[in-house]
């Protein structure tokens, strides 16, 4: 049988390694460590170096593309352009939003990441203020809605038999000047 | 109005008196050492490359509060609950000022401190006091109608009851000649 079989011990290895078809020979690491070069075709058993491998490379990674760049950047931030100092406001003139925030850092992101609280209270209230105007409009619509079908004075949203609505508030005005009857509201 | 609040001057290390004694010089040798390259490094490198630009402290204007907002008016309540949060934040600092005050008092006047930081205690206490009866136990998502309801609460409390700190009443409800 080809392939790979799990074996422990040396004398299991080399009794397998016998069995096994000559074409593609492969012997354990005490014997191939010692016989190196040649014409012939070996095949290793190691464990596994994988994992060493991937922490060899996350390391670089992280550290050559983030952990020295980012260093470098930030060294030459602070020392070069630093902080701002706190002044008084100027008569007449209103700061931009990001001329409230002292370090470069927090200066540069206020200015081209992050949105200027200002503009986005006033986008709040406004929105805030049209869907409240919406809701206002659906409860009126509502309230006469419900007028209607109660009253039955008007052909618009329900379709009652009988009288034609404008009739029909001429005699709720006879009828309420008469006292006889009163719809209920 | 300008405010009046300037930041404290940079501090700058004193200079060292050498010759008082031995651990003295010592001391302030050690000090040295460690401080003259970071200085050297600020004064010649640092700040000639460094150009000056300002900040600003931003300045709220105020606006009408949550008693005088009519109840269907959505955006002035909005605005008076963006004016109360940012109040809660002023009178936060406020409270932590006045206790660092006394704290510090208490510190240095160990063990006399009673009667030369009373006056600094009873002023925290009253503003703790104060503090509570505004901003207190209205939890994490708190609304500024919550606070005023709490308000109202509380003033229909010292109607029925009297002052808050003299207890309650066992009969709040009987008709007594109002003081007021």
């Amino acid at each position: 049988m080809r392939g790979l079989r799990p074996v422990t011990t040396f004398q299991a290895v080399s009794a397998t390694a016998k069995m096994i078809s000559p074409t593609v020979p492969f012997r354990s690491i005490a014997t191939s460590l010692v016989r190196k070069g040649g014409h012939d075709r070996i095949m290793t058993i190691t464990p596994s170096r994988y994992n060493w491998q991937q922490y060899k490379d996350q390391l670089h990674f992280y550290i050559f593309l983030g952990v020295i760049p980012l260093s470098v950047l930030v060294f030459l931030v602070n020392v070069f352009v630093g902080p701002a100092t706190l002044q008084e406001i100027p008569e007449g003139y209103t700061p931009k939003h990001y001329e409230y925030s002292p370090h470069p850092v927090t200066r540069f992101l206020a200015r081209y990441y992050y949105w200027n609280p200002q503009e986005n209270y006033e986008r709040n209230l406004h929105y805030i203020k049209e869907q409240d105007e919406i809701r206002k409009m659906r409860l009126m619509t509502w309230k006469v809605r419900d007028l209607m079908r109660d009253r039955g004075d008007y052909p618009n949203f329900f379709m009652t038999k009988g009288i034609h609505g404008k009739y029909m508030q001429h005699l709720i005005k006879e009828w309420d000047d008469n006292k006889f009857f009163h719809r209920g509201d | 109005m300008s405010d009046d609040c300037q930041p404290p001057p940079a501090k700058q290390f004193s200079q060292p008196i050498y010759g008082r004694s031995k651990l003295e010089d010592f001391n302030d040798r050690v000090g040295a050492f460690f401080r003259r390259p970071v200085v050297w490094f600020r004064e010649t490198i640092v700040v000639p490359n460094r150009k000056e630009y300002a900040w600003y402290h931003q300045k709220f204007p105020r606006v009408k509060d949550i008693d005088q907002c009519y109840m269907d008016e959505i955006d002035c309540i909005y605005e008076a609950n963006e004016q109360f949060k940012r109040d809660k934040l002023v009178d936060n600092m406020i409270l932590n000022l006045l206790r660092y005050r006394m704290d510090d008092c208490v510190r240095e006047e160990y063990p006399d401190h009673a009667p030369r930081c009373f006056q600094l205690k009873e002023d925290y206490e009253t503003a703790a006091g104060n503090w509570f009866s505004r901003y207190g136990e209205l939890g994490g998502h708190y609304h500024v109608k919550e606070a005023y309801m709490r308000q109202k609460h509380r003033m229909l409390w010292e109607r029925r009851h009297g002052p808050i700190g003299c207890g309650m009443k066992s009969d709040p409800y009987s008709v007594e000649p109002e003081s007021h």
